[in-house]
């Protein structure tokens, strides 16, 4: 069988309607204030994210997009000296309470990043990490899992039969691939996805929009990215931000061919800068 | 003139780059000048060299012949400031001479012939021979004249005959007198400790042993008639020769090694020689002060002890700098501490050997002899093992405490986390102290004291110290290694769940691998090659076992070993005949040095390997 999803129909994509959310308010971010040192770096956003939708967050470089994707699942821990106030609940519950744990919350919130990071390992095993992590290593379900994902990020055909070899020997789209099946291998609700076409040849990210467009079937997509063409191909709602501020907000044919605010016009059609 | 800078003759930095380069080519010219002295004298010893004889006129106007292989020419300065020539000659028959080497003025040379029938003989004492064979003497008095057809093959079976004696000889002795030996010592040592804990010494255990040891007693002393047998059957068989000064001599000839005529040589039975040379002092014990004979034992000394350091140092070098470069806060302690560990490094090595000796030989190792010499009264003892249990106990449930609920727990480290490398230095300083203070622990081989088993230097002492020494070396590359890693494998590896340390170990620790592998190489030639801190720690002149042998338990690390460091030391410095030794230390330097590259390419495809398997995406 061919895979379908290698030559996507882009159009067809783009105009459809978005398919009413299961959940309108499943990620809320409320009143979320982030500082990294002294350098307030988002300034009190309030957003809700729908359930099993497509959310992109657009804006400039330094606006705080990425800073709040990666706050989502609390990545942005790593770094010494932040600071937050404010909220972040996950289907109804916050991120920050005294009884949720990261570990288990990153399970929940699976990532893919910018430049894609497969580990030095083979390409099976780079599916299976989160499982083997969480302690679950039974070959069969590890084998299932691994075909699954690797289906799920339509990889499976092209790599079925070098499963053992390392993931280094794969070409850029394909690693990225392979970390959106890594990424969906331990079945996450959300899936954050931080530009992640950004070091991918056109054919590449074509591929994987396509596929985005099939995983918000199962996941709730937050995508970041840089190109207003992709948030207008892939995502039923867009974000801008700038200056750490939250701009506009709705349903991304909306903001991108009719915004209200005249920051969000002047970006979206290149006035910007 | 002006000039402008278009007319300018040279690109600015221009000859900056011709300074670098005249940098590096000196920098090379010296490592290769040095490389071709050692591999041009240490390859050229086992070649075998023309012997001449000369006609001399000495100072009273007698004429004399000598017969030698020249070593060099040089100028001598006279009494009435003029100078002479004269030449070195390497003339063998110390026994006969006094002396294995002679200078004689290039004027008093009348004149030198190579004739064919003289010949060279390796022997177990004394060195080389240089004669005339005249005739072959066997036990029954029949003789064999040197100019019969089928004295050269009769020669030599007699000399295959000797070797093989002597081979067996050494087996005798060393293997099966030697196992007698231990198990009389063993069973000496069962008397003493049962007299000690007071069973009479007419008793029925002690008794039994003393028939044993009778028995075993009989059976030492039939090896030994053996072997005094063989020792004269050794001596049977005689070779009369001629020296070039016309005396005339007798050898044993189950005291030559080997002979051959150097001046019949063809280029084919030159590289005869050239090979049995070289596999004899690759693969023989030495003879005669070291001087001659190979130096088997120190090859595999070295190479044990390079192996054994290795093995030790990377777990300690890796893990703290696991700890340094991951877990511990980049603060005001971890720069001093990494300050200190890199000026670690530049401490004199014979000062680690010192330490090793006070800390390792004298400390741990009699300790292990027979437990502590002044150990804590019980009253103070019992307290401060109390203490060490309650620290134990503290550690543990931090370890295994969950980091803060709800807080940034990677982040914002709590009371718990800043309280711990405080925790685990005390637990274990106490541990330490507990243990070694224990008044109830009398050691593992006082029964055999005052003689030391651990506590004299050995090979595990030495390549202890060896460790400490090139851990800075490990720990820096670790730590290099680990802040190389790409921090989005780590933040893949976070963001699926894993937690800190699970990242560490399956995820950054394997990209490390070949970083961590570059410091552990370094080490290793840094620790093969070193001399001073082993002198004192556990190397000497001549062991008489390996390390490793098949006797159980089959690793002896409170052995006493051989080094080809301290050999070429030893050889060039101490030895009692330095002019016949110099050859033996140049070869012993090229094969230090091979075995250093050796050791290191192995690490260096290991290392080539790890990286093929794990090599971070090129991007």
């Amino acid at each position: 069988m061919p895979p379908e999803s290698a030559t996507p129909d882009s159009s067809a994509v783009s105009s459809s309607a978005p398919a009413a959310p299961l959940d309108p308010a499943f990620i809320e971010v409320d009143h979320f204030n982030f500082w990294y040192g002294t350098k307030h770096a988002i300034q009190d956003i309030t957003m809700e994210i729908p359930e099993r939708q497509i959310t992109a967050f657009i804006g400039p470089s330094g606006c705080g997009k990425t800073t709040l994707l990666r706050n989502l699942n609390r990545l942005n821990d790593l770094i010494e000296n932040i600071r937050h106030e404010g909220d972040i609940r996950i289907d109804g519950q916050s991120l920050y309470d005294p009884s949720s744990e990261v570990i288990s919350l990153r399970k929940r919130v699976g990532m893919v990043f910018q430049k894609y990071n497969p580990f030095p390992k083979t390409i099976y095993e780079n599916v299976v990490f989160s499982l083997r992590v969480a302690g679950r290593n039974h070959k069969a379900e590890l084998d299932e899992v691994a075909e699954r994902s690797l289906r799920g990020a339509a990889l499976w055909d092209e790599v079925k039969d070098k499963l053992h070899e390392s993931a280094y020997g794969l070409s850029g789209g394909q690693q990225q691939r392979l970390c959106i099946a890594r990424a969906i291998a331990n079945r996450p609700q959300i899936l954050l996805m931080d530009e992640p076409c950004a070091a991918l040849d056109p054919v590449a990210t074509l591929k994987i929009e396509a596929l985005m467009t099939q995983l918000k079937e199962e996941f709730t997509i937050v995508i970041v990215t840089h190109n207003m063409q992709q948030a207008g191909r892939v995502s039923d709602r867009t974000a801008y931000f700038y200056m750490g501020r939250l701009i506009e907000y709705g349903p991304t044919m909306q903001l991108l061919s009719n915004p209200r605010e005249k920051a969000t016009q002047d970006y979206v059609s290149g006035r910007y800068g | 003139m002006k000039r402008t800078a278009s007319q300018r003759k040279h690109t600015p930095g221009e000859i900056q780059v011709w300074l670098c380069a005249a940098g590096l080519a000196c920098g090379l010219l010296m490592i290769a000048g040095l490389l071709l002295l050692i591999f041009g004298n240490g390859v050229v010893v086992f070649w075998p060299k023309p012997i001449s004889e000369f006609t001399v006129r000495s100072a009273d106007g007698s004429e004399s012949k000598i017969s030698g292989e020249l070593v060099k020419t040089q100028l001598r300065r006279t009494a009435e400031g003029g100078t002479k020539a004269e030449i070195q000659l390497f003339t063998g028959n110390k026994d006969a001479y006094g002396l294995g080497f002679r200078f004689i003025d290039k004027e008093a040379i009348l004149s030198e012939s190579r004739p064919e029938g003289l010949m060279l003989a390796e022997r177990m004492e004394y060195g080389d021979a240089l004669f005339h064979p005249v005739q072959l003497k066997r036990k029954d008095g029949a003789t064999l004249p040197a100019s019969a057809p089928e004295f050269q093959g009769t020669l030599q079976q007699r000399l295959d005959e000797g070797n093989r004696l002597r081979s067996r000889l050494l087996h005798l002795e060393k293997g099966r007198i030697g196992k007698i030996n231990a198990r009389i010592k063993a069973m000496e040592l069962r008397i003493k400790e049962l007299l000690a804990g007071g069973k009479s010494g007419t008793g029925p255990e002690v008794s039994a042993l003393r028939d044993r040891i009778a028995r075993e007693q009989k059976g030492f002393d039939t090896l030994v008639a053996e072997s005094r047998q063989m020792r004269a059957r050794l001596e049977e068989d005689e070779l009369t020769v001629r020296l070039s000064t016309g005396e005339e001599r007798t050898l044993k000839t189950g005291s030559i090694v080997y002979c051959y005529e150097p001046n019949r040589l063809s280029l084919i039975g030159k590289l005869g020689v050239f090979l049995h040379h070289v596999i004899e002092f690759a693969t023989s014990e030495p003879r005669e002060a070291n001087t001659e004979g190979g130096i088997f034992p120190a090859i595999f000394g070295t190479f044990v002890m390079t192996i054994l350091l290795a093995l030790l140092v990377t777990p300690f070098g890796v893990i703290a700098a696991i700890y340094l470069r991951e877990y511990a806060s980049q603060g005001l302690l971890v720069r001093i501490v990494r300050i200190c560990v890199n000026n670690l490094a530049g401490v004199p090595s014979i000062v680690f050997g010192v330490f090793g000796l006070g800390f390792f030989v004298y400390g741990m190792g009699a300790f292990i002899d027979g437990g502590t010499r002044i150990p804590l009264p019980p009253m103070w003892w019992f307290p401060v093992a109390i203490a060490f249990l309650v620290c134990l106990t503290g550690s543990i449930l931090l370890a295994v405490q969950s980091p803060p609920a709800g807080a940034e727990s990677e982040n914002r480290r709590g009371f718990g986390t800043r309280l711990k490398p405080i925790v685990a230095t005390l637990t274990v300083f106490l541990g330490v102290l507990t243990l070694f203070q224990c008044p109830y622990f009398h050691g593992f081989f006082s029964s055999s004291l005052p003689t030391p088993t651990f506590g004299t230097g050995g090979i595990l002492w030495a390549s202890l110290t060896l460790a400490l020494m090139t851990l800075p070396v490990v720990i820096v590359a670790t730590e290099e290694a680990l802040a190389a890693v790409p921090r989005g494998v780590r933040e893949a590896a976070l963001a699926c769940g894993a937690s800190k340390w699970q990242t560490i170990q399956r995820v950054v620790l394997p990209s490390a691998l070949p970083g961590v592998m570059t410091g552990v190489i370094l080490a290793m030639a840094r620790g093969a090659g070193e001399v001073a801190p082993l002198m004192i720690t556990g190397v000497v002149k001549l062991a008489p076992s390996l390390p490793l042998d098949f006797e159980a338990p089959f690793i002896h690390a409170e052995r006493k070993f051989m080094h080809l460091g301290f050999h070429i030391y030893d050889l060039g410095f101490q030895s009692p005949d330095s002019e016949a030794a110099k050859p033996m230390v140049f070869a012993t330097t090229l094969l230090l040095i091979l075995l250093v590259v050796v050791l290191n390419l192995a690490a260096i495809s290991l290392r080539a390997h790890l990286r093929r398997k794990y090599q971070a995406s090129a991007f």
